[in-house]
């Protein structure tokens, strides 16, 4: 079974870096999705750290509520991930 | 007095007939307080008697440098200017950068206290400890920029001004004070100034100040200036802190119409991507600073473009319905010239619109999104003619004259007007704000970093958010007194360590991580205990009876809601963490652990 489609919006310093607003990606976690996103956007390269973990320099959130860093999150169907830089206030 | 890093005294002067005198600071009040904002709020202390009318000539205004100034270290070119808010009624401190910082350092003291009223409109001059008041009719009455060219002409390259623009001698309780085009905005210390009568401080001379280990210093700064060319500053050397007005709104975190929405329809029009592509003409920095964050925007007819940043655009843009960049511009400029804090003035101008159209006042040319009357209106406010004399008092003092329930809607925390974060869709930055010792403030506290992470339902505030609004808190009031830039914040990976070792190489001292913790909280706590002694009550530290009763309609993102027992537990935990009593109060036994105590001796 294919994965899902998600939209993924990007916002700040990641819209500069994949010069897009948004991608079309695929995953039914976060983690799946980001992995996608990096191989849509090859100059978001730094999404995960080291040890597999999401990079804390990027805040994910659900449609736009409630942010996480657990890339085992599901994802609801027709939710829209919002990908931003950790420095978004300020 | 032979510290490192420190003349060890301050320059008290008396612009009422120019006396002057230094007055020492002794080691051990240096290492408690530091400089910037924590020094300053030392002084202030000292030298405002209690219950002192802001803008009389026993008001003292305190120019605050710091051990930091005139090293090598990056964003370090910072001042402090601290009194006691015309608009609040209480402390304010506000920052301000570059080249003033470090030839202010250089006249000899660690901070300038200025006291009286000058007889006439005039300049202060401090050169090496020498002290001129001098008649400046002609510049009163010019744009701040323009007074700031006609001094540079007169005096020479040598001396740094810090200037007030017609606001300011209009005494708007918004007014700022500014070096080089960047403001000490919040608060109205510039009215301060103004009520003085003086249009200017200039600065100048050659005293330097040793530091303990220039190798070790030098090293330092080579490495903290490379990681401040790191991701960590991507954002503000590439983008600019316009870029949060996206994120913001689509968050519905941007407040819009006088905070009646958190979304923006012509957000995208007048966006930071938006402004960079078609307008951005240059990028500059503050002396000393390897970052480069300032974004300089082609407007209608300036001399020398705009500078821009977030809290501007929002607050002269969405939050008065304004959709035109070109608006906008034009506003962030005359507010420049003007003197004004944009926060503020747009806050107000914002507030008026809802008024009139609620029919509170008879203005019916204010609406939301009406550019014309809108820049038209702040012309009025920084001269104080027409509607403008009653916007100039702030929301607070504007809502109670017009009342009805115009101070329903009022937005600002103890007179101080909101900054651009939706406070029912940041409720850790709600509680930062209500909290707040010198109102509401996105700088004095950081709480929107919690919401902007996985730590906390930004929806949802709780007691966990006390805890982190204090992190923050703490952390500012170390920053702001060491100074340094808080666009730094990400490079560091232990700040309380790193920094520990920065104050140590500069200053000889055996500086730890766990004293300048100890150091932060004694410096909140020391702001607290001036507004306590200034007649602060309990009922101030709230927010505007629309964010605890209105619920934030859904925009692109998500409705929020905040009622007033969620805020009031949210409140209590931020005292109980802070170790406060049940009221807010510092209980004697904290002001003996903070060393606290001799701040009841002075006055």
């Amino acid at each position: 079974m294919s994965e899902p489609t998600v939209i993924v919006e990007l916002f700040g310093i990641v819209r500069q870096r994949a010069g897009t607003a948004e991608v079309a990606a695929h995953g039914g976690t976060i983690g799946e999705l980001l992995q996608s996103v990096g191989r849509v956007c090859p100059k978001l390269d730094d999404l995960f750290a080291a040890d597999g973990s999401l990079s804390r320099r990027y805040l994910v959130a659900i449609d736009g509520e409630r942010f996480t860093l657990d890339p085992t999150e599901s994802i609801p169907v027709g939710a829209r991930v919002l990908i931003l830089g950790a420095d978004a206030g300020g | 007095m032979n510290v490192f890093g420190y003349h060890g005294r301050y320059l008290r002067i008396d612009v009422s007939n120019g006396s002057a005198e230094f007055k020492p600071i002794a080691p051990e009040v240096l290492r408690r307080f530091i400089g910037g904002v924590g020094l300053g709020t030392w002084l202030l202390h000292r030298e405002a008697p209690s219950g002192v009318e802001p803008m009389s000539g026993s008001a003292p205004l305190i120019f605050c440098f710091s051990p930091l100034v005139g090293t090598p270290l990056t964003t370090s070119a910072k001042f402090a200017v601290v009194g006691k808010s015309p608009l609040t009624l209480r402390l304010n401190d506000a920052l301000s950068s570059s080249h003033f910082a470090i030839a202010g350092k250089r006249t000899g003291a660690d901070a300038i206290v200025l006291l009286g009223r000058a007889a006439e409109p005039s300049v202060l001059v401090v050169d090496d400890g020498n002290v001129r008041v001098e008649c400046a009719k002609e510049i009163w009455g010019a744009p701040a920029d323009d007074a700031a060219d006609s001094l540079r002409a007169r005096y020479g390259p040598m001396y740094q001004s810090a200037i007030i623009g017609p606001a300011g001698e209009r005494l708007v309780k918004f007014a700022t004070i500014s070096h080089d085009r960047r403001h000490a905005g919040r608060g109205g210390l510039g009215a301060v100034l103004g009520s003085k009568n003086i249009k200017a401080i200039l600065v100048g001379r050659t005293q330097r100040t040793p530091v303990a280990d220039p190798s070790r210093v030098v090293e330092l700064a080579k490495d903290l200036s490379r990681r401040s060319f790191g991701p960590a500053t991507a954002k503000y050397r590439e983008l600019g802190t316009v870029s949060n007005l996206l994120t913001f709104n689509r968050l519905n975190a941007l407040p819009t119409r006088n905070f009646q929405s958190g979304t923006f329809a012509e957000a995208e029009a007048i966006s930071g991507e938006s402004l960079n592509q078609g307008r951005r003409v240059a990028r500059n920095s503050c002396a000393a600073c390897t970052i480069g964050c300032e974004h300089i925007y082609d407007g209608k007819g300036g001399k020398d473009g705009v500078r821009l940043e977030y809290e501007s655009l929002f607050a002269l843009g969405p939050l008065c319905g304004i959709g035109d960049s070109d608006a906008i511009l034009e506003a962030a400029q005359l507010c420049d010239r003007l003197g004004m804090d944009t926060i503020s003035a747009g806050a107000t101008v914002a507030f008026a619109m809802e008024c009139a159209e609620r029919g509170l006042i008879d203005a019916p040319q204010l609406r939301f999104g009406n550019a014309a009357a809108f820049l038209e209106t702040l012309e009025q406010v920084a001269r104080r003619e027409g509607i403008g004399d009653l916007l100039a008092e702030g929301t607070r003092e504007a809502a109670r004259r017009i009342g009805g329930d115009a101070p329903d809607f009022a937005p600002h925390v103890k007179g101080l007007e909101i900054p651009g974060y939706e406070p029912r869709a940041l409720q850790t930055m709600a509680l930062g704000f209500a909290v707040g010792s010198r109102g509401a403030d996105h700088n004095r506290s950081g709480a929107y970093e919690a919401d902007f992470s996985a730590k906390i339902d930004r929806l949802c505030g709780s007691a966990e958010s006390a805890r982190l609004a204090i992190e923050t808190e703490d952390r500012s009031a170390l920053v702001d007194s060491l100074i340094l830039c808080k666009f730094l914040r990400g490079v560091f990976t232990d700040l309380y360590g790193e920094t520990a070792e920065l104050l140590s190489a500069t200053t000889g001292w055996d500086v730890t991580g766990d004293e300048l913790r100890q150091t932060s909280r004694r410096i909140v706590t020391a702001k607290k205990l001036f507004n306590i002694r200034e007649g602060w009550t309990r009922d101030e530290d709230t927010l505007p009876k629309r964010m605890l009763s209105e619920g934030l309609p859904s925009g692109i993102g998500p409705a929020a809601s905040l009622p007033a027992e969620r805020l009031h537990e949210m409140i209590q935990a931020y005292y109980r963490e802070r170790g406060w009593t049940v009221e807010g109060r510092v209980p004697e036994r904290l002001i003996e652990e903070l060393e606290l105590a001799d701040m009841f001796e002075m006055r």
